[in-house]
């Protein structure tokens, strides 16, 4: 009985400890799990921490301090697993910091080459020449600087990965339809060279030649932005592109990865790209632009593509070889006259040669058969004028066209003229010689004039002498000082006034091979100084339109 | 507009130069030009009133010492498998490819083309075989680029595979 009681009593404390305690009870198991159960601890904790890291940041430094270490580790295991994913990461804060800092003035010429000096007698060369003399700079840079021209075409945007294109812009409409074709190809083509050359999968080609055009291309980690281009791009162009990938990796990083050949998300990109379509056409402005002249032949186009099947099949020992004739090669360009090598570059596509070269001088390119080069090579040749003496004396029989009885010869910076000439031909051969880089003096002291019998043939400028009776009825000898100066205008005017003689109601004026006469003046006199103007050779024609003979006998 | 690109693959010689040119222009031709690289091309479908924009990678046959590059796989949202009705051996390379394509891109959707049908007596894919490919759940199409039958209706096909349902 008492124990049933006891029994009773004991199950009336537990409904009585229920009915106060229920809620105090479970809230004392909660605890007792909170502190045993690591998972609702480390719950428990989330719900904190960011609260935590930003309170005791407020206090002090030592979280950073103590957290270091262990984010360190994590970075370098994390670059260890797997590079890329990390790069990616990073492109956009990174890119702008990386850029390639390559800034020797060899790189800079390449932005110039296959710029050809047209026409070295042109007034524009002389003064780009003087500019050399007077700045110190060599002529090639001063030419590079004053010929940059370039116009960019179209613009790619293309999604890596898949090669579709997500937007393109051109200049002419009529280049849009193929596009999406010249889009996935161009990342063909990257790939395949990535493919056979490098292991590693961030070094892209950065740009193929093809005559006259050029593509640039700047890869991100999920576009590439390809850029055609007619001549030379200056080198802020790159940095520009530079810039615009990685503002377009900011920007659109989602949706790159989301892509899913839709390019609707992508129609707004047009603003970033739009500021590329640019073009710089400094020489056509002064009129200078002319089509390219056909000696640009200084520029050996390579296209990469041809010689990466050559490359494949290299064996070490064949290199050995190639080495010792690319060597060998180099050293006879080194040698020949007009050429100066200022850099060879060799990179997996083959080399780049720098340099200098006179057109008139041997092609290069003509050479490597010579020396059994098989590699690729790239000539970016600037054009100019040596002064070594047999280029010089070459030019000058190029722009003479001496007759076959007249021998030149070009020592200590004077050209000699030696032989039987016409007047006409000397004059002018006197004259233009001294316009050559390397000419100083003059000496046709020794060469025996035809008369003028010959001379007045009319029209006859350009006679060939020796198509002439081999003994002509009359010679006379001309010693002549050597030519040092040309004449200045006002010169060539007085020498007019002494020869005709003018009334002094004529005035005259005297510019550029033009004789001008205004005023009044007898029929007879005007007929007279139309007869023997050109007794004065400079002047190549006379101006009479403002002359009238009224009123006077 | 939606752009999509497809790879077609298979063995060499099985008729894949053929049957994107018949599908693309329209054009046959007997002369068999070993295709070296790869060779671009587009055309546009419509699937469900959808202008789909396919860029056609024509990938060079796979050989024993000619891997086709994985990097003209990448990016690819479904595969051309072209099978050379008349030579059995090149359904075992469709397999490999078929292999490697999963390995690489993961579940994109494949569509067999069983190519050179109007071969009727050189033909050498019994039922049996067939039969298999089929469960394999696998489209299968019997192709051929020279009478251009069910050239189209297999890029249609794959088009439309690729487009989200
Ligand atoms: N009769 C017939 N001949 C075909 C057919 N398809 C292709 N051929 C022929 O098969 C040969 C090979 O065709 P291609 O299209 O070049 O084959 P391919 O798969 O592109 O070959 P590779 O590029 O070398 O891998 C050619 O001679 C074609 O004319 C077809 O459906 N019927
Ligand atoms: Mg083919």
């Amino acid at each position: 009985m008492s124990a049933n009681s006891t029994h009773n009593s004991e199950a009336a404390m537990q409904e009585l400890r229920k009915l106060l305690f229920e809620k105090e009870s479970v809230r004392l198991d909660e605890l007792e799990n909170l502190l045993r159960d690591q998972q609702l601890h480390a719950q428990e904790v989330a719900k904190v921490l960011a609260e935590a890291v930003k309170i005791r940041n407020l206090q002090d430094e030592e979280l950073g301090k103590s957290l270091a270490p262990t984010i360190e580790k994590s970075i370098k295991a994390s670059i260890a697993k797997d590079p890329k994913s990390l790069s990616d990461a990073l492109f956009p804060v990174m890119g702008p910091a990386i850029r390639k800092s390559i800034n020797n003035s060899i790189a800079e010429m390449l932005q110039s080459l296959n710029q050809t000096l047209e026409n070295s007698f042109s007034a524009q060369g002389l003064k780009w020449r003087l500019e050399a003399f007077r700045t110190g700079k060599p002529f090639a840079e001063v030419v590079m600087l004053n010929t940059l021209v370039y116009r960019v075409e179209q613009v790619f945007l293309i999604h890596k990965e898949t090669g579709l294109l997500l937007q393109h812009l051109s200049f002419d409409p009529s280049l849009d339809e193929d596009a999406d074709v010249v889009s996935s190809m161009l990342t063909a083509v990257q790939d395949f060279i990535r493919d056979s050359f490098s292991g590693s999968t961030d070094q892209g080609i950065e740009n193929l030649r093809m005559g006259d055009l050029e593509v640039i291309l700047e890869t991100g980690p999920d576009v590439v932005l390809a850029v055609v281009c007619r001549g030379n791009t200056p080198r802020a162009f790159n940095e520009k592109l530079q810039t615009t990938v990685e503002q377009i990796q900011q920007l659109y990083r989602q949706a790159l990865q989301a892509f899913d050949g839709d390019t609707e998300p992508f129609v707004s990109i047009d603003e970033h790209l739009h500021p590329l379509l640019v073009s710089d056409f400094k020489s056509e402005e002064k009129g200078q632009e002319k089509k390219k002249s056909p000696t640009k032949a200084v520029l050996v186009v390579a296209l990469i593509m041809v010689t990466m099947l050559i490359w494949l099949g290299f064996e070490e020992a064949e290199r050995q070889q190639t080495q010792t004739n690319w060597d060998n090669y180099i050293s006879r360009l080194q040698s020949e006259e007009g050429i100066i090598v200022s850099s060879v570059q060799q990179d997996e596509q083959g080399y780049t040669l720098l340099g200098l070269r006179d057109p008139l001088s041997v092609d290069p390119y003509s050479l490597l058969s010579e020396y059994h080069i098989a590699a690729n090579v790239s000539f970016f040749m600037q054009p100019y004028h040596a002064l070594q003496e047999p280029l010089v004396l070459k030019r000058i029989k190029q722009l003479l066209q001496p007759p076959k009885s007249i021998q030149l010869i070009m020592k200590d910076s004077t050209l000699t003229i030696i032989g039987t000439a016409s007047e006409t031909w000397l004059s002018q051969a006197e004259k233009a010689a001294l316009y050559v880089a390397g000419v100083e003096n003059v000496d046709s002291s020794q060469v025996s004039v035809l008369s003028s019998v010959f001379e007045d043939l009319p029209q006859d400028k350009g006679i060939k002498l020796d198509v002439l009776p081999s003994k002509p009825k009359k010679t006379i000898t001309r010693n002549k000082k050597p030519a040092k100066k040309v004449d200045t205008d006002t010169d060539i005017l007085k020498r007019a006034i002494a020869l005709l003689n003018p009334p002094s109601t004529v005035e005259m004026k005297y510019a550029k091979g033009i004789l001008y006469a205004s005023g009044q003046a007898s029929k007879s006199w005007i007929e007279f100084a139309k007869n023997n103007f050109s007794k004065i050779e400079e002047i190549d024609s006379f101006y009479t339109s403002k002359l009238s003979s009224k009123g006077i006998k | 507009m939606i752009q999509k690109k497809i790879c077609v693959l298979g063995a060499a010689g099985v008729g894949k130069t053929s049957l994107t040119a018949q599908f693309v222009y329209s054009k046959f031709s007997e002369k068999y030009l070993s295709s070296m690289g790869v060779k671009i091309d587009k055309k546009t479908v419509e699937v469900d009133d959808t202008q789909v924009n396919l860029m056609i990678w024509d990938i060079h046959g796979e050989e024993k010492y000619k891997k086709i590059p994985s990097s003209y796989l990448r990016g690819a949202s479904g595969i051309l498998m072209v099978i050379d009705g008349t030579r059995l051996d090149t359904v075992a390379v469709a397999k490999d490819i078929h292999q490697r394509v999963c390995d690489e891109l993961g579940e994109i959707p494949i569509i067999y083309l069983l190519n050179k049908s109007d071969l009727g007596d050189a033909w050498s894919i019994n039922d049996n075989l067939m039969a298999k490919l089929e469960s394999a759940n696998r489209s299968v199409f019997l192709t051929s680029a020279k009478t251009g039958a069910n050239v189209e209706a297999s890029f249609t096909s794959i088009a439309k595979a690729m487009l989200p349902t």
